[in-house]
């Protein structure tokens, strides 16, 4: 078709593809025998080519004949097929969630906010509030005189409805999700987006949070309590015990006797590429207080207090594997 | 994370590209795949992967590809990518249930087995895209040594069709192989 094609490695390539087809047929005579052998060393181009006839001789001289074809030539897969149409037609169906549900005639959008991987982000709210955003987040903020509104797409916030708990705040604020919609005027709060779940995660570490359903009810949620939210309900009320949630709003992580697999997913949020934990060494245990601004400092230390080795095959891809 | 501000050839700031690509788009794209397989970690797997492609073409190219719009770059990579994960899944499926077959004291060593393997997954992975008239011409002639004659007659199409299938094939599954 187009210049491409004319590369000697691609007219090599056909020119292999012909021979193979000739030699498959009815074999190749001994004049035929001598072609090949001038048009293989004629050119460092054809000879690779045929490295590569005879590799594709080679696999299928390892298959036997009937395994052959009850795998090579077996029938298209009928439940996968009907597996995928019936997955892309729920992606049509689905509505968008509370998103969609939430829009409204804002006024005034006050903005779109997002974080990178392993940045933090405070935004000020009216009466003096702020929603802190932790790493990879994005939400926007739309305001007008009588309600607030956080629409929270992806990662994690901390929101506090006012200056001084205790006090009402004079307009209500609310965080449309996916998942929920939740409303306060005096509360102290984490969402965490979990879409791997298709959740959210609420916990109320002050004041008191409603979950405002799809009906129109509303589920009280209390401090000291942490909830999933899904569907526009809340489930699985917990109490949020001695974990330090919010810890990352003052730039570290606890780790209380943590798994080692969940300590590297929970640091993973903070860098980019992939950190990932070999199963061996999955179940080992730490602890501390772990500074966010340096992950790769944390892990490079992780040999010092566990029996591990951390592996970098390039920045993007970390593998903690058995000393 | 970021601290990388040495950058002193076009490496490195291939990789700035890279990450910043990473960033904005692994998360989605993770949901997506999640959407598609249903399974998170086969998710991040696979997510993973598109990744690394990109890697690669990077390592192989000295720099990252112009991507004008990197979530259909990106969802048609994994899209790939999901396509080759099922295939595998069906192949494995399908070479177990042949292996089940076979009488024991037919049965090959480990090594074979492994080869054997090793060396359908290559063929399923060159055959997945070929039109099936000419993958089963194809196996005909590679896998029970049937003359082009031959296979036409189980076929019901002429001996030079065959031969034009079997040349169209070759040249299909030697593109596809790098050594």
């Amino acid at each position: 078709m187009t210049v491409s094609n004319q590369e000697p490695e691609r007219i090599a390539i056909r020119q292999a593809a012909r021979w193979l087809t000739e030699l498959h047929d009815e074999g190749l005579d001994a004049a035929g025998e001598a072609e090949l052998e001038r048009w293989r060393s004629a050119c460092a181009e054809n000879e690779a080519a045929w490295q590569k006839a005879l590799h594709l001789q080679a696999q299928f001289e390892r298959v036997p004949a009937d395994i052959g074809h009850k795998t090579l030539n077996r029938r298209p897969d009928a439940g996968r097929r009907a597996l995928l149409r019936s997955l892309a037609v729920a992606a049509v169906v689905l509505p968008s969630g509370y998103l969609g549900l939430t829009q409204e005639p804002w006024k005034e959008w006050l903005a779109d906010y997002h974080t990178q991987v392993g940045e933090q982000r405070r935004v000020a709210l009216a009466d003096g509030g702020f929603v802190l955003l932790n790493t990879d987040t994005r939400i926007d903020l739309a305001s007008d005189r009588d309600k607030q509104l956080i629409r929270h797409y992806s990662g994690e916030i901390l929101v506090q409805s006012s200056a001084e708990l205790g006090s009402n705040a004079s307009t209500p604020l609310r965080v449309a999700t996916e998942q929920g919609e939740l409303e306060t005027r005096n509360a102290r709060f984490l969402v965490k987006q979990e879409p791997d779940k298709d959740q959210a995660r609420l916990a109320v570490l002050d004041g008191s949070v409603r979950v405002r359903n799809r009906s129109g009810r509303y589920q009280e949620i209390n401090a000291g309590s942490t909830a999933r939210l899904f569907a526009g309900q809340a489930y699985d009320l917990r109490p949020v015990g001695e974990r330090q949630l919010d810890s990352w709003s003052q730039g570290v992580i606890l780790a209380s006797e943590m798994p080692l697999k969940q300590f590297l997913a929970e640091l993973s949020r903070y860098r980019n590429g992939w950190l990932r934990c070999d199963p061996a060494v999955a179940d080992l245990r730490i602890s501390g207080v772990f500074q966010l601004r340096d992950i790769e400092v944390i892990l490079d230390g992780l040999p010092v207090t566990l029996p591990v080795r951390v592996n970098r095959r390039t920045d993007y891809w970390v593998t903690v594997a058995p000393a | 994370m970021s601290g990388n501000h040495s950058s002193s050839n076009s490496g490195s700031c291939a990789a700035t590209n890279l990450g910043s690509m990473y960033a904005e788009h692994s998360s989605w794209l993770r949901s997506w795949l999640y959407k598609k397989l249903g399974c998170s970690s086969q998710a991040a797997d696979i997510a993973q992967d598109a990744f690394v492609r990109l890697l690669q073409v990077r390592e192989k190219e000295g720099v990252l590809p112009e991507i004008q719009q990197p979530r259909a770059y990106l969802t048609r990579v994994a899209g790939r990518l999901v396509h080759d994960h099922f295939r595998r899944q069906s192949l494995e499926r399908a070479y177990l249930e042949a292996l089940a077959q076979i009488p024991e004291d037919l049965a090959c060593s480990e090594l074979d087995r492994l080869l054997l393997r090793d060396a359908l997954e290559e063929l399923d992975r060159m055959l997945d895209s070929l039109k099936p008239a000419v993958k089963t011409a194809f196996l005909l002639s590679q896998l029970e040594g049937l003359t082009y004659a031959q296979i036409g007659e189980r076929l019901s199409v002429t001996e030079r069709s065959v031969k034009r299938y079997m040349a169209q094939a070759f040249e299909h599954c030697l593109l596809t192989i790098s050594l």
